[in-house]
């Protein structure tokens, strides 16, 4: 299909009421209602815009900080505020701004870059909007009552644990931004499914943009390093409320298992945030030289080699707490070879810059060169604190505060500018080229100015999270022209601001003034693009000048609806051939209700209010059980299948691993099993700090071996009930009545084993940390039990009501993919708890 | 219309693969030597070389091993610095791409064991 | 490297110092300060030539244009000069710190040293019973010492950055590090791991003898401190009993000997008060000891302004400060 004189799907003109069905099924409600909207269209820009309204608030409480240190002894405010305030700024750029703004700008372009009208899940992306919005926000009112978080954004017990921070402040981090982290996990997971699935035909991973690989090296990340962080909140939350010794050493415990847990994922979380917006890079530059990227299959093997590697580097925040000299030379060496594929990426950029007749410099290429400079000069202080002598000296000094700022602000914010004023034509009004070069100025000096001289101080003995520093150490003179720097920042940022709210509207794109040659530049409504082209380049505007007036005639796949409501095609992962079309839900209050049942029920219980939380909770549920049940598994509609054009009929509902929900499941069962991975890391970190012999120690016994035996079996039984019932439900066409109660109490059955083994055999999980770590595996795979007690019983539900049958039974399959993998985390829990103290 | 059952397996197998290999490369590397040093495995020695130096460097032997084998396995003809647009050459050149950073990584990290105290 | 360490010093005016790394005076903060300007200036022309290409991409004219536009270019600058730069870098730093591994003597001086909120316990355990202080790091120049360091109760790290890198005080485990400082005089030491309110304020002074002065000094650490001569450190040493001080700080040759807060055997001898928060004098120690919630608020000393007369508080300063 690579001749533009090839016949097209669908022939010209298309009939008048194929577009009016098709606008109805997207039409947005108005009014009041416009809330319950899940469209990616308005979801992405509400989500850029939070970010933003974030930014400027740490932005502030950066200024704050700056002001405090533009002289020795100012006490502008005391000790603990400061401390709340340092904390709060780094926890908020880096949980409630970094990674949803790169999120935001996926959720924002994706669909139209890859030819879809929609992401596979919209309403799960609108959930993970509305619970960061909620969340954020009351996580940032926090500071206004004196109990922000105040142990620095990466809280290491025991300062942060009960004996030494006893107030709610630390308990508002590790569940006020923990929720947060859902957020982010399902919009990873939606980012998945949808760029592996939902491409246009023709779109192999070859021809993919690569900003789509950015947003799919960052969505797994996420998968994989959220969980950590969640573990460790998790396990500390557990100590401070429960007693449950896993950081404190007299009992077992270990503070380091927190920096490993958090550095694990600490450290790609700073790739999650650079990555995406690389990946934005590589989109701009091409089309700013006006020439296609030059070495794209290596930029894009860069960026996932990059994402790998970055997971090898988290020691590198611990190269001072005495690990041996060759554990950290492992994390050192790892961090050079990580330098190469982003060496790759800038010189792509070079020479992409280079190869085409002249750049275009307008305000995006403005920021994109500043990247270039603020990044390259963070980076390479990055490869300084990777040589370990060096980082002894540098570690916890305004050093490494100039190093992650410059980063971090180089390698993400600037981009994101550049993004902003790049994308804004494609979804609303363009911003003022006029003001954007001053915004660019202003912001490009002041980042300077505020942090290079923070090299300086660093490495004349100013440490890190000090509310004020000595006079005479040569010291004033720097952080005075810090200060300078970031109110000159805050000028831009602000002028910035201003032009976001003067000059855009969201009007879905006013054409293609750049001239670019990706998929997210043809014409867009509340639809998407109007049909959906085959796909044979990576520049398809470019190959085909014509192409914009063919999807909006009609002329491609899919120009109307087949089933009458929202749809979406689906392709196949690697070589992007059409599978079949998704009927995607529309909108709803559900989502909202859930998001606030959630928020509620987080941050109550930072207060220790147990029944209001229940009450949330349950709130929670109802919304969430409401959602699926109206807006999941519709079966087939009509006839199930349809013509999509150029005589390719496909079907509008399939069940197993074709459909996305399927896939959707396979994410979550990743980040279910990274989880654990952490959980059973956790364990053996325990037991290898305990000392030979130790584990269990004296006078604390073992599991009871014929309960968890018990355990193993019922557990095997239960994730046997349902794999069974599956290949019942498919032959015989009903779901026999005894599966779901079966596998219900084998399930229950196995989880009281599980904990009798322990609670029978006395084990206390506040007298050691072994007790404590067996607790762990056991709590845990409560989590699972209980969802997948529900999710049984609403399998169950909704084959009473007749909405589950041979061919409609995808509810029943992704209730089936998790309870198999429950089954199979309870059965690992019990071999390891009940095997390896025993095999010691 | 339903695409080949291998679609799956190329779309997230083989990128993935050597880049899987580094991961337990590294995993292995650290956790053996965090267990000697914990156990006092620092005088110890295997083949007449010090234990955590002869493991890692019998782990980084397996590793590469293994990279090369993969590398060889599918690497497919053509350009050898660009993975082209279509399938399946695109994701077996970046199967075999990912072999060659995983191996220049592996390499990277072995070298302190050679060179440096075991528990220093 | 003394020519390097001068072009360093003047690129950054002033920064001899009593707490940088950029003054070494001992060995292994020598070879990191070496280290660190091969660093800085590696990295910085690197910089320098990553941004003529920049500039080059965009300016120059045509013909260097298409060849910077090109697969080869890419290939050079994109792989095969990071990698061979890289792998330069590995072999140098790994020489780096194997140079750092090699220990200088056989039995260096033990001194341990337990971090607090916010101050800091050190101890010579190999020099006889009572070899301890508070605040302040004595060493004998040209003798290698081994630090054990723990902590008390949070996460701390100490740091003399003219001595060595830092290293973490974590509760549960000892951390060693061996250094050796080569020159006499006062430097500056401080926490470099946020430990709570104060953290801020957690510093300590590192005093650099030659070694019959450190032994002297050693020998007056470890003996009973003499009887109050005048009316006033009488009285002093009296108020110390009857305010309770006892009940946390020690004084050798008193029966006074509580570990809970620093020792004050010799305070008066000591450069700073309260973690390097005060210079020491005999009114910053009235000071201290009237509101110590108000020059250090959050630290776990309470206050005493009206638990004691002021009469009382100048004699009890008074006999600490005679101590020496």
């Amino acid at each position: 299909m690579s001749d533009a004189s090839k016949t097209l799907p669908h022939s010209l003109p298309r009939p008048p009421e194929e577009l009016g069905l098709l606008e109805r099924a997207w039409a947005a409600p108005t009014g009041f209602r416009r809330l319950t909207e899940i469209n990616n269209n308005l979801i992405g820009p509400l989500f850029v815009i939070t970010a933003l309204g974030f930014l400027l608030l740490a932005g502030l409480l950066g200024v704050l900080i700056r002001l405090q240190l533009a002289v020795p002894g100012l006490q502008i405010i005391d000790a603990d505020t400061y401390n709340q305030v340092f904390t709060t700024h780094g926890t908020i750029m880096m949980f409630l701004f970094s990674v949803p703004v790169v999120e935001a700008v996926g959720i924002a372009l994706l669909p139209a870059m890859l030819g879809a009208r929609e992401m596979p899940t919209p309403r799960l992306g609108a959930y993970a909007y509305w619970i960061y919005l909620i969340g954020g926000f009351a996580f940032f009112l926090s500071l206004f009552f004196g109990a922000a978080p105040d142990g620095g954004w990466f809280m290491y017990p025991p300062l942060t644990g009960k004996a030494h921070s006893p107030g709610i402040n630390t308990d508002m981090y590790l569940l006020g931004i923990g929720f947060i982290e859902i957020s982010a996990i399902a919009g990873a997971i939606e980012l998945i499914t949808g760029i592996l699935r939902c491409r246009a035909p023709g779109m192999t991973l070859g021809r993919m943009p690569v900003f789509a690989w950015g947003m799919l090296v960052f969505a797994g990340m996420v998968v994989f390093a959220f969980p950590a962080v969640i573990i460790a909140s998790t396990l500390l939350e557990l100590e401070r409320v429960f007693d449950w010794p896993f950081f404190i050493p007299e009992r077992g415990g270990d503070p380091m298992l927190w920096q490993h847990l958090f550095w694990f994922f600490g450290h790609p979380e700073v790739y999650i945030i650079f990555l995406p917006a690389a990946a934005m890079v590589s989109m701009i530059v091409p089309t700013m030289a006006r020439t296609p990227l030059v070495g794209h299959s290596l930029v894009i093997l860069a960026l996932v080699g990059t994402a790998f590697l970055s997971f090898g580097l988290w020691v590198h925040h611990m190269y001072t707490t005495g690990i041996p000299g060759l554990s950290l030379a492992f994390f050192a060496s790892a961090g050079f070879a990580v330098s190469v594929p982003s060496g790759l990426q800038v010189f792509a950029w070079i020479a992409t810059m280079a190869a085409g007749k002249k750049v275009r410099i307008a305000t995006p290429t403005l920021f994109i060169l500043g990247f270039l400079f603020i990044f390259s000069l963070g980076g390479l202080t990055g490869v300084m604190v990777s040589v370990t002598p060096f980082d002894w000296q540098a570690h916890d000094t305004y050093f490494i505060v100039a190093h992650l700022h410059y980063v971090l602000i180089g390698g993400m914010v600037f981009p994101i500018l550049a993004a902003l004023y790049y994308w804004a034509p494609c979804i609303g009004t363009p911003l003022s080229e006029r003001m954007g070069k001053w915004v660019f100025w202003l912001l490009f000096v002041g980042v300077n100015v505020t942090f290079f001289p923070m090299h300086i101080s660093g490495f004349l003995g100013m440490p890190r999270r000090i509310y004020t520093y000595p006079a005479g150490m040569g010291l004033e003179i720097w952080n005075m022209i810090s200060t300078i720097g970031a109110l000159i920042a805050l000028i831009g940022g602000l002028l910035l601001l201003f032009d976001i709210a003067r000059s855009f509207r969201l009007t879905g794109g006013e054409g293609n003034p750049w001239d670019a040659g990706t998929m997210e530049w043809l014409p867009n409504r509340n639809y998407g693009p109007r049909s959906i082209p085959t796909i044979d380049s990576r520049y398809p505007l470019w190959k085909n000048p014509r192409l914009s007036e063919e999807v909006e005639a009609g002329a491609h796949y899919l120009p109307g609806t087949l089933t009458g409501r929202r749809e979406g095609l689906i392709t196949s992962p690697a070589e992007g051939i059409p599978q079949y079309v998704a009927v995607l839900p529309g909108p709803s209050w559900t989502h909202i209700v859930a998001a606030i049942g959630t928020a509620g029920f987080f941050l109550v219980l930072t207060v220790e209010w147990v029944v209001p939380a229940a009450a949330f909770g349950t709130l929670a549920l109802a919304a969430f059980l409401r959602w699926l049940w109206t807006g999941t598994d519709f079966g087939p509609i009509g006839e199930g299948r349809g013509d999509i054009g150029g005589g390719l009929v496909l079907p509008t509902y399939v069940t197993g691993p074709l459909s996305t929900s399927w896939w959707a499941m396979g994410a979550l069962m990743l980040v279910m099993g990274s989880a654990y991975a952490c959980v059973l890391g956790s364990y053996l970190f325990l037991w290898l700090v305990n000392g030979d012999g130790l584990w269990p120690p004296a006078g604390i016994g073992l599991p009871l071996l014929d309960r968890g035996l018990l355990a193993l079996g019922l557990y095997l039984a239960a994730g046997a009930a349902v794999w069974g019932g599956g290949a019942l439900l498919r032959r015989r066409g009903s779901l026999p009545f005894w599966v779901i109660p079966l596998a219900l109490l084998a399930l229950a059955g196995g989880y009281g084993a599980d904990i009798a083994s322990l609670w029978e055999a006395g084990l206390s999980p506040s007298s050691h940390a072994y007790a404590s770590a067996s607790y762990l595996l056991v709590t845990w795979q409560g989590v699972n039990v209980i969802a997948g007690g529900i999710m049984l019983l609403y399998t169950q539900a909704r084959s009473w009501a007749g909405m589950l049958d041979g061919v409609r039974r995808v509810t029943y399959d992704n209730t089936m993919l998790f309870l198999i993998y429950t089954a199979g985390q309870g059965a690992l829990g019990v071999l390891m708890q009940h095997g390896f103290p025993r095999l010691l | 219309m339903t695409a080949p059952p291998s679609s799956v397996a190329r779309a997230v197998l083989w990128p993935s693969l050597g880049l899987a290999i580094w991961a337990l490369h590294f995993t292995a590397i650290y956790a053996l030597h965090a267990f000697a040093c914990e156990r006092d495995y620092g005088e110890r020695t295997l083949l007449g070389l010090p234990w955590v130096m002869a493991s890692v460097a019998g782990v980084t032997a397996l590793a590469l091993a293994l990279l090369a084998a993969i590398f060889v396995a599918i690497r497919p003809r053509g350009p050898v610095l660009d993975g082209g647009e279509a399938e399946p050459r695109f994701t077996l050149w970046f199967g075999a791409g990912a072999c060659a950073i995983s191996a220049f990584a592996v390499v990277f990290q072995a070298m302190p064991a050679m060179v440096l105290p075991t528990c220093w | 490297m003394r020519v390097r360490a001068g072009l360093g010093l003047l690129l950054l005016a002033g920064c001899s110092g009593a707490q940088t790394p950029l003054d070494p005076w001992g060995i292994q903060a020598d070879r990191i300060a070496t280290l660190s300007h091969v660093l800085f200036w590696g990295g910085g022309a690197i910089f320098l030539l990553v941004m003529a290409f920049v500039a080059l991409a965009i300016l120059a004219p045509q013909r260097w244009r298409a060849r910077m536009g090109s697969r080869g270019f890419l290939i050079g600058g994109g792989i095969v000069f990071p990698v061979v730069v890289l792998t330069a870098l590995l072999g140098y730093s790994l020489g780096v710190s194997r140079a750092l591994t090699q220990p200088m003597s056989d039995a260096p001086l033990r001194i341990e040293i337990v971090g607090r909120q916010y101050w800091w316990e050190v101890r010579y355990p190999d020099l006889g019973e009572g070899a301890v202080t508070a605040n302040a790091l004595h060493l004998p120049r040209g003798r290698e010492v081994e630090l054990h360091l723990t902590s008390g109760d949070v996460i701390h790290s100490v740091w003399v950055p003219n001595l060595h890198g830092k290293l973490d005080m974590i509760p549960g485990r000892v951390n060693r590090q061996r250094l050796r400082a080569d020159r006499v005089g006062t430097l500056r030491g401080q926490c470099t791991e946020f430990c709570g309110t104060q953290h801020t304020l957690m510093a300590f002074d590192v005093v650099v003898q030659e070694p019959e002065e450190f032994d002297a000094w050693i020998a007056r650490q470890r003996a009973p401190v003499p009887a109050p001569e005048t009316e006033e450190h009488r009285r002093g040493m009296q108020v110390f009993g009857e305010a309770g001080c006892g009940a946390c700080h020690a004084v050798r040759g008193t029966p006074w000997a509580a570990r809970i807060a620093p020792d004050l055997s010799r305070v008066g001898s000591r450069p700073t008060l309260a973690g390097g928060a005060l210079p020491n004098n005999r009114g910053n120690l009235a000071g201290w000891i009237a509101a110590p919630q108000d020059i250090k608020p959050g630290n776990h000393m309470p206050a005493y302004a009206r638990a004691l007369e002021g009469s009382d508080l100048i004699a009890l300063a008074s006999w600490l400060d005679s101590l020496r």
